[in-house]
């Protein structure tokens, strides 16, 4: 029976890795390609060769290393990358450059075929060679100009070429240029921004309103039960102020100090009071001290 | 003889060189006038008690930052790896303010708030002073994300202003958090006059009802209800008002006496010294001594006045409203700026020197405090927007 269990559990954990590891390569995306290179970056070699750009949007390191990447859409194997190689490991969301020059012994980022520039297939396959990761049709590119994925997640041509960096990064303004833009006297923000302060202070303002009445409620109902009578004709309950805390420990104070009566240093009069029993009477205990006579 | 002359001639050389390293032979006018900087603000610090706590490692940085030494030397604050360099991560990257808002968390009693709520309201009006400088500084020229770091000197909280300017313009971090501070500081100088000249003598005798003693629930319920409100609403918001309810628990759980301690002792102390010095180390003679920051100071103090006169004004409409016996006094209006214990205690002042026996300043702790939110959130709100 235990060996059951546990072979469930290491059958659990490894099905676990895999759909693990499975959902990782499976975040990966084709982001960019460049497929007529003249005068863009170049490769390890000095060659201005095609290249893929695949993201990784997830919040932890996939290996791309297994997989397959191919520009035929009859042979899904056509390039396995290599795994084993810390290149192949993609870090979150990061970048990776694969340069498809059709020489793969130029090592684990080199295809073995290039991208057309008059337009193809290109595909990302996961490890098992059959599951498909992400595919893209691009059509014939003039040269260095980069078939892009944008916001929208729709493909696009795009003259500004960003490899291992976000697409678009350095065309797309920014929150504050666009503010800028539409609200240049800075109005509308102020407005906006004030009313946003007010609505949220308002609503814990409401909210401890309610707290205080539910809290004054319950203070009343209780001094009423204390009390003995009815709740309507218990007043201020629960409202007392600090004053009134303090006035109360004062008084409870010197009570005590008053009948406060073991003391160091002071003399009292109050009569020792200990429970008697014969058994732990010393008189009982003990042997009588004896008597001393004297001879008179 | 030749080896003698050799020897000097070597030994001179070595001494000029060593010369060339010095700060002396590399310093500039510039390097000056920030290090006088440093020492006016450590003279306020000792002689003044204005702000001591933050305006001495802020002055002392200043002269650390200030001190001039050849780069390859990598020791100054912004060549990377050196240890000024790695303190500055935590300002940098927004570590420090959370941290500190975590002992602020767990040294503030928010009883006066929870027992007057009403108090909240003054809080947000006096957020004004943050977007009237916003405006002001677009309508000079800033752009639209410096702007919104301008403006949050309004908010009167070092390290709100530090945690949104390291956000929007790291640039200008520098001069706002020393505006910020400078003018924390300055609290007791610069709102006393818009206080006086926004209230009648009348308003500033209102007597303000005593408030109720809160119960241990109410304490415990405020930091949750008010996290869960607040970063719900304004979840870019998170690190500060997080931080900040979240040290309040640690607080008023009354389970983790010790946590809170911790919290509102050594962690909020180290990082008081850590912020404070490497923000004035940070201020360098390059990139202060210049008309922007003039302008920082400028807009800042202006933010300030608007933000006094909102609390007060608010309070003031807000008296419409209310029966007699439940007024407000005004003068708790300033207070709305944050800058805890400071606007509190300049309620009190103002108000004694009227009548010496009204007492404002547990009255005036509640939009103290509700300033404190407030301005996180208008943080929180600027941050969402432009980021």
């Amino acid at each position: 029976m235990k060996k059951t269990k546990k072979g469930f559990l290491l059958l659990t954990l490894a099905l676990l890795s895999f759909a693990t590891r499975a959902q990782n390569t499976f975040d990966l995306k084709i982001n960019e390609l460049l497929s007529n290179n003249t005068e863009n970056i170049t490769d390890d070699y000095g060659v201005h060769s095609t290249w893929i750009e695949i993201y990784n949007p997830a919040y932890g390191t996939v290996d791309i290393g297994g997989c397959y990447i191919t520009d035929d859409v009859n042979n899904p194997k056509k390039y396995r990358i290599p795994q084993g190689d810390v290149s192949t490991k993609i870090p979150p969301l990061q970048y990776l450059l694969i340069w498809a020059d059709g020489i793969d012994y130029h090592g684990p980022l080199y295809t073995n075929f290039k991208l057309n520039a008059n337009g193809g297939y290109l595909a990302l396959y996961s490890n098992d060679g059959k599951t498909l990761i992400e595919q893209v049709k691009y059509p014939a590119l003039e040269a260095n100009v980069s078939y892009v994925k944008n916001d929208s997640n729709e493909w696009e041509k795009a003259n500004n070429i960003t490899p291992r960096l976000q697409n678009k990064s350095y065309e797309v303004e920014s929150a504050a240029e666009k503010l800028g833009k539409r609200d240049p006297f800075g109005a509308a923000i102020s407005a906006t921004a004030m009313t946003v302060v007010f609505s949220v202070l308002i609503l814990l303002f409401l909210c401890f309103k309610q707290l205080a009445k539910f809290h004054l409620k319950t203070s009343k109902k209780k001094a009423a039960e204390a009390q003995g009578v009815d709740i309507d004709k218990v007043e201020h309950a629960g409202e007392e102020t600090g004053d009134i805390y303090a006035a109360i420990a004062l008084a409870l104070k010197l009570h005590h100090d008053d009948i406060h009566d073991v003391e160091d240093m002071v003399i009292t009069i109050e009569r020792e009071d200990k429970m008697y029993s014969p058994w732990n009477s010393k008189l009982q205990s003990l042997r009588q001290t004896p008597e001393i006579r004297k001879n008179k | 003889m030749e080896q003698g002359t050799g020897f000097f001639s070597f030994l001179s050389e070595n001494l000029s060189n060593f010369w060339g390293y010095t700060g002396i032979a590399t310093a500039t006018a510039g390097h000056i006038i920030m290090i006088l900087f440093g020492l006016a603000f450590i003279y306020m610090a000792i002689k003044k008690n204005w702000e001591p706590m933050l305006l001495l490692p802020i002055g002392f940085g200043i002269i650390v930052g200030n001190i001039p030494h050849l780069a390859s030397l990598k020791i100054g604050i912004y060549e990377e790896g050196s240890v000024l360099n790695i303190l500055y991560h935590g300002v940098k990257n927004g570590w420090y303010p959370p941290l500190i808002f975590l002992g602020i968390g767990a040294m503030t009693d928010f009883s006066t708030l929870i027992s007057n709520p009403k108090l909240l309201l003054v809080g947000a009006a006096a957020q004004l002073g943050i977007f009237a400088a916003y405006t002001t500084a677009l309508a000079v020229g800033f752009e639209p994300n410096q702007a919104g770091a301008i403006g949050i000197i309004g908010g009167a909280d070092g390290p709100t202003a530090i945690f949104l300017s390291s956000r929007l313009a790291p640039d200008m971090m520098g001069a706002i958090a020393i505006a910020a501070y400078s003018y924390m500081a300055l609290v007791p100088v610069i709102q006393p006059p818009v206080m006086k000249l926004f209230t009648t003598h009348k308003e500033r005798l209102i007597r303000m009802k005593p408030p109720r003693v809160v119960s241990s629930n109410e304490k415990i319920l405020f930091p949750i209800v008010g996290f869960l409100l607040t970063a719900f609403i304004v979840p870019s918001g998170l690190p500060l008002l997080g931080m900040l309810f979240f040290g309040n628990l640690l607080k008023e759980s009354g389970v983790t006496r010790r946590l809170a301690e911790t919290a509102r002792g050594p962690i909020i102390d180290i990082c008081t010294i850590l912020i404070g010095l490497t923000v004035g180390a940070s201020t360098q003679a390059t990139n202060f001594l210049n008309i922007r920051s003039l302008g920082i100071f400028g807009l800042g103090a202006a933010s300030f006045i608007v933000a006094t006169i909102g609390g007060v004004l608010f309070v003031k409409f807000f008296n419409l409203f209310l029966k007699e016996g439940n007024k407000m006094n005004p003068l708790i209006g300033n207070a709305g700026v944050s800058a805890v214990p400071d606007s509190a205690r300049v309620s009190e002042e103002v108000g004694r020197h009227y009548d010496p026996t009204n007492h404002l300043l547990m009255h005036a702790m509640g939009p103290n405090v509700a300033g404190v939110i407030g301005s996180a959130v208008a943080a929180g709100v600027l941050l969402g927007f432009l980021s």
